[in-house]
């Protein structure tokens, strides 16, 4: 043994030797390209004798020298700061490294080390590092004197604190720098290289947590080039969750930040807490299917009654779960489904698999095969199970049925016009296969209830309701494209009946042909089944009409309000406009007002009262029968479903 | 059979340079190579065999090919590729980052991630570049025979830069040769980042990266120290020395830091009041008379100290590229220019920031620089009394393709371009930062909006700002390799100068490939020794030797390069070297004919011309006016003799 530990020590030591005669080789080389002036070859040389003996400072000091030589002013610099880390008492160097470090735009490092030397022991390197610093020093301190003005009178603008912070971060201020660069990151959060700055900062702040969590953020987060530069800067270990917290109050609006840290507290037990953070992220991106689908697990994820425990020692099943649920969480759906496949073959009468595959299906654009599976789960005897699946397979159904009946009414009545007026469609829709086109019949009411036979008596007299009422039943067919960002077009050819004609004195069915395109898009809790909170809505038509003198209308209705939080109640204003191509004068006007929706105890979902007050004014003077301003309240009932 | 005979008739032939072919689809790999000055060529002797469909060669018959001197390029896995060495590993690895040899501490990220099985490489390869976190291989090389192999792990993308921007760096490590490279392409010069430099070497560096003028920083050296002007005037007489010219870069209204500090009556503000000192820029009231007087001092003065060949006035217009949007950075706001305002319009500047009335406040703008421009030029026109040959360049931002820059910074280039008509002035265009993240094409487009603005279309030049670019672009976030060769390529086809911001911003890996990107080579044929070629401009051919272009001993060689102007070209060896030969010239080369027995050298300049004059006794440096002029050499007896043509008479001021 003892013999062995000899051979090992001397083959090690004639290693050790061997590779400093070849690292000398190197660096006799190095020097006498040097000598000729051969830098490309010298810095070559260089480099094989550090590599063979990194620790001949003197080596690497002419090493730094060459390439500042060379105009590699930055490696140049990074390699006499390795030098100094092992002579930390030269000053001259130290004063030399200062000004590279400055020149090169690592300011902050280079207040600090002229700063230090300061208190040098050399007279003159003593004398030089305060006049620099004092001058350099001077410069920065009225530069952020002029910036910190420039934020108080520009406080939105994110270039303006990202300036200041640039130059409090030159001045060591590394905390200041940071809360510059997260108000920067506020103003203009698409920015993202911002959470790089503030990890920078943070870092030379050394407030690591800080540090890790914009790190965290930005490498959760895209564009890729940063979530790669964080990455590359991230401590090796796995974040806690307190990081994750911290990274979402720093990038409020990262969802994938989110989606993580909810993932990461279900992995710990914590269901509760990764309810609360899918549920807020649900808020920010209510399409985030992965989320969707893991809150609606875990929503549903206890047992039912009555469905008979899984025997005790099935661990193959339970390996299968896990590994379908760890699939889920890390969005691998392809793998999930395979899993949830092959559970729900084992055990069809578990609902709650049942429902977990359909989400799944769902998430991979398995529609069929996901209202097939929510079909079966919305008769589960588990009434949780039941209610959700239910809920998804009527959302999901009519999108792929053959055929869809959509019916809505629209009564109500209207104080301007002392007139009850009713709108309302019932439309079968038929789906092509391959097409994302639709064709359709449709039975549509304009109308009123004629309690004036016609005519209709207005705040100054008399005066025709075009805008509100056409007086007529219209069958049609038609086509219409998806709605996509929004948007969707239409168009029907048909006939209809006005059921006023023979009183004026004009046809009783006439053909009918409209089209037109529509645009509309609402966010927060536009709908009267959220949870509360702002909302705004906006509905956008331009209609063609062939019944009014082949004239196109334009119409915008515009809604911003608020939902109460916890009752189907919204309050909101409205702001509608309406014009025309043919300036006919009853087709331009606008209306502004309040409005309330409420859909009261123990009424269906489809159905809801409604009430807007509006003033509203005519835009063109028209024939001076009408007053050019009115006052209308209208009340009534909004009823739809879908099948 | 038949392709056992392919591989035997490839063998035959020996794969030649500049040219190349693909067998399958590949835009990427057609960008890459024309931006180095490949030609596609299919006549089985290409230098560059890129097998997109290596189903279709046989493993002999790329052996055959790689026997006779080619460069093969292979994706992926493929039976060829395990044929040549590279088998399917274990595992697949997600790729998003990865690192080159050419630049080891770059991030290289990519827009999109990849998923690939690994691979296993076998004796011979070496690793260009790896997976950054599994170290997997992502792009090798293999010499085999007289050729080599490149492989990549993916495909390259279709513009060729989008994962492995050091293709070029690779192919020029497997063999790729430059024989042709371009010349004279301009380079900014920050002196602040070279203080420590051994100027020798860096002057060596750009004249191998084909530059042929830089322009220098020139506002550094206002009220330098004599050793820091001594410095300046070494830097000067060595670019000199090499061919390459030297211009005084100013960049108004910032005049110098010395000038902002010695009269701080004269700083800009900006519109919220404060100071303007913007970034590392200074500005200065050059509307107010005395500040204006002083600051044509302080310049005039920097001109007439130093051996400059020109002057580039940059910039000259206002800050900054938010434009009104932010208030704090926007210029100029000083009392003479509000004052200005009041009086022509009753109304003040800072209540016309928002609103109705903004256009207005932004016209004035756009005519206050369009005025100092105006008033720069002529003053700068005087240091042509002294100096006739001296150049005056405009650098001015494009407004043209990106049409915001007006608003945002008063440039207006038409304007700049319709009142500089005649003068002779260059109008070097720089692409502003919120386009950098387009490709390459957008030269092209850039041109196009230049179209008819000026009738002497000789006068535009494009500046490449080579920095990092605030984008989220991919792979890098500074140009470098195929892309940044893709840039220099593009436009020196679209433009007849090309100039790069700025010199230090280069990666050194990439400037021995930057002749190569610069040379438009638009046709190439080699056989038994002669090179036929067309050229879309002036190009340098290595050439051993003395030759024959076209039949004329060549007059232009230095026995290692012969220098050729745009046009036809059929290069032989020739027996002996001309008696006299230019063996570097600065100026650029339209045509060169043979009367008699004298060679006759057609030449365009934008300063005085020096053209290396060798004969049995030495090296004379010849001096030839600005403008267009001819040259005349003896082809037999030594002597020569220096004409100016009545053109170059006519563009003198």
């Amino acid at each position: 043994m003892i013999f062995k530990l000899f051979i090992f020590a001397s083959l090690n030591c004639a290693a050790s030797l061997f590779g400093q005669e070849v690292g000398r080789g190197f660096l006799d080389v190095a020097y006498k390209h040097l000598q000729d002036s051969r830098l490309a070859e010298a810095k070559i040389a260089f480099e094989a004798a550090l590599q063979v003996n990194p620790e001949q400072v003197n080596a690497r000091l002419d090493y730094a020298y060459l390439l500042l030589r060379m105009g590699e002013t930055e490696q140049g610099r990074n390699e006499i700061k390795r030098v100094l880390l092992v002579r930390p008492g030269e000053e001259r160097l130290s004063l030399e490294y200062a000004y590279l470090a400055y020149e090169t735009g690592r300011k902050a490092e280079a207040f600090e080390v002229f700063l230090r030397l300061k208190l040098a022991k050399d007279e003159g390197i003593r004398r030089q590092a305060t006049e620099t610093w004092e001058r350099l020093d001077g410069d920065l301190r009225a530069s952020i004197t002029r910036w910190a003005e420039a934020v108080r009178k520009s406080p939105d603008s994110y270039s303006v604190h990202e300036e200041l912070a640039r130059l409090l971060e030159e001045h060591n201020d590394w905390v200041g720098a940071a809360a510059e660069y997260r108000l920067a990151f506020g103003l203009k959060p698409d920015k993202r290289r911002f959470l790089l700055e503030i990890a920078r900062v943070e870092s030379e702040a050394l407030r690591l947590d800080y540090m890790h969590a914009a790190l965290l953020a930005a490498s959760r987060g895209t564009p890729p080039m940063i979530a790669e530069e964080a990455r590359e800067l991230s401590p090796q270990r796995y974040p806690f969750v307190y990081e994750f917290q911290m990274a979402v109050q720093i990038d409020p609006l990262n969802v994938a930040v989110r989606r993580e840290l909810g993932f990461l507290l279900l992995k710990m037990g914590r269901e509760k807490e990764a309810i609360d953070v899918f549920e807020a992220l649900l808020k920010l991106a209510p399409e985030d299917a992965l989320s969707v689908a893991q809150l609606a697990f875990l929503r549903v994820s206890k047992p039912a009654a009555g469905v008979p425990a899984r025997a005790a020692g099935d661990s193959g099943l339970t390996a299968v779960q896990n590994l379908a649920a760890r699939s889920i969480e890390k969005g691998y759906l392809k793998d999930a489904l395979k899993y949830l496949e092959q559970l729900h073959e084992s055990n069809p009468e578990d609902d709650s698999t049942t429902l977990r595959l359909a989400w799944t299906y769902n998430m991979l654009k398995l529609d069929q095969d996901a209202v097939r599976c929510f079909e079966i789960a919305r008769h589960s005897r588990d009434l949780k199970i039941a209610r959700e699946a239910d809920q998804a397979y009527r959302n999901l159904r009519p999108s792929l049925a053959p055929v869809r009946t959509t019916t809505w009414i629209l009564p109500f009545y209207s104080s301007r016009w002392n007139e009850v007026f009713a709108y309302g469609q019932a439309k079968m829709e038929f789906r092509i296969p391959k097409s994302s086109l639709r064709p359709y019949l449709s039975s549509r009411l304009i109308g009123d209830l004629g309690r004036s036979g016609g005519l209709r008596f207005g705040p100054t007299g008399p005066g025709t309701p075009q805008a509100l009422s056409e007086s007529a039943l219209v069958l049609a067919a038609g086509v219409s494209t998806p709605r996509k960002h929004g948007l969707m077009a239409w168009g029907e050819a048909g006939g209809s009946w006005q059921y006023f004609a023979e009183k004026n004195h004009t046809a009783t069915i006439r053909s009918d042909y409209r089209g037109g395109v529509n645009f509309s898009k609402a966010i927060g809790a536009a709908n009267l089944s959220s949870e509360g909170g702002w909302f705004a809505m906006s509905s956008v038509d331009a209609v063609y009409l062939s019944r009014f003198n082949n004239n196109t209308l334009f119409y915008g209705q515009n809604r911003i309000g608020y939902h109460a939080p916890s009752a189907p109640l919204q309050f909101y204003i409205n702001l509608n406009i309406t014009s025309d191509l043919k300036r006919m004068d009853w087709a331009n006007y606008y209306e502004l007002g309040p409005g309330v929706r409420w859909r009261a105890p123990g009424m269906p979902k489809a159905l809801y009262l409604f009430a807007d007050f509006v003033y509203g004014r005519h835009m063109l003077t028209g024939d001076g029968s009408r007053s050019r301003r009115f006052a209308d309240l209208r009340a009534g009932v909004w009823y739809a479903f879908t099948y | 059979m038949r392709l056992l005979i392919n591989g035997i008739l490839f063998a035959a032939l020996m794969a030649s340079g500049q040219s190349f072919e693909t067998v399958g689809a590949a835009p990427g790999w057609e960008s890459v190579l024309r931006s180095l000055g490949q030609v596609p060529v299919q006549d089985g002797q290409a230098r560059v065999v890129v097998l997109m469909d290596p189903g279709q060669w046989s493993v002999a018959a790329v052996q055959a090919r790689l026997a006779a001197g080619a460069l093969v390029v292979i994706e992926g896995h493929s039976l060829l590729a395990e044929a040549l060495g590279i088998v399917r590993g274990e595992g697949v690895v997600k790729l998003r980052q990865i690192r080159d040899v050419a630049s080891p501490e770059l991030p290289v990220v990519w827009a999109q991630e990849e998923e690939l099985t690994s691979a296993r490489l076998g004796e011979g390869w070496q690793v260009r570049a790896q997976d950054r976190w599994s170290d997997t291989a992502v792009m090798a090389i293999r010499k085999v025979g007289r050729g080599a192999v490149l492989w990549t792990a993916t495909g390259i993308g279709a513009s060729g830069y989008e994962r492995y921007p050091f293709l070029p760096q690779a192919l020029v490590a497997s063999g790729l040769e430059a024989r042709m490279e371009g010349k004279g392409l301009w380079a900014f010069f920050d002196a602040g980042y070279r203080q420590r430099v051994d100027l020798p070497y860096l002057v060596a560096q750009w004249k191998r990266a084909g530059i042929g003028a830089i322009h220098v920083t020139s506002w550094q050296f206002d009220g330098a120290t004599a050793e820091r002007a001594e410095w300046l005037a070494k830097l000067i007489a060595l670019c000199h020395k090499n061919l390459i010219q030297v211009y005084a870069w100013v960049e108004l209204p910032h005049v110098s830091e010395r000038f902002w500090q010695q009269y701080p009556e004269c700083r800009e503000r900006t519109a919220t009041g404060m100071e303007a000192s913007l970034d590392w820029r200074r500005l200065v009231n050059l509307v107010n008379p005395r500040c204006g007087d002083l600051a044509e001092a302080s310049v005039m003065s920097l001109l007439r100290s130093f051996d400059w060949d020109g002057v580039n006035l940059g910039e000259l217009y206002f800050e900054s590229l938010e434009g009104h949007e932010n208030p704090a950075r926007f210029t100029p706001f000083n009392e003479d220019v509000r004052a200005g305002y009041r009086k022509l319009h009753n109304r003040e500047m800072l209540d016309d920031l928002r609103g109705a009335w903004l256009p207005q406040l932004l016209e004035y703008r756009a005519n206050l620089a369009a005025q100092l421009q105006s008033d720069w030029l002529s003053k700068l026109e005087t240091l042509r009394r002294d100096k006739p040959d001296f150049d005056i360049v405009l650098t001015h931002i494009d407004d043209r393709f990106d049409t915001r820059m007006r608003d945002a910074l008063g440039a207006d280039a038409a304007r700049l371009l319709r009142g500089t008509e005649g003068l002779g002035t260059g109008f070097l265009i720089e692409d502003p930062a919120t386009v950098w993240h387009l490709g390459p094409a957008r030269y092209r487009e850039i041109r196009k909006r230049y179209e008819g603005l000026t009738k002497e279309p000789e006068r535009l030049s494009i500046d490449l700002n080579i920095v990092d670019r605030y984008q989220d672009v991919y792979p890098t976030r500074r140009q470098t390799g195929a892309e940044l060769m893709q840039l220099v390529h593009e436009a020196a086809a679209s433009f007849e100068q090309v100039a790069l911001y700025f010199e230090y911003s280069l990666r050194p890996v990439d400037l021995p490939l930057l002749g190569m990107a610069a040379a438009r080579v638009v046709a190439w044929k080699e056989l038994d020794g002669k090179v036929e070629l067309s050229l879309g401009g002036p190009a340098r051919l290595r050439w051993q030797g003395a030759a024959r272009v076209n039949g004329i001993l060549w007059p232009l060689t230095d026995g290692e390069a012969i220098l050729l102007p745009a046009g036809k070209w059929l290069v032989e060896k020739a027996e002996e070297m001309p008696a006299l030969r230019i063996r570097d010239t600065s100026v650029k080369l339209m045509r060169v004919s043979q009367s008699g027995s004298f060679y006759i050298i057609d030449y365009e300049s934008r300063t005085a011309g020096v053209m290396l004059v060798e004969n049995q006794s030495g090296v004379e440096r010849v001096l030839v006016p600005r403008g267009k002029g001819s040259f005349r050499l003896s082809a037999k007896q030594p002597g020569v003799e220096a004409g100016s043509s009545s053109t170059q008479l006519l563009l003198r001021p």
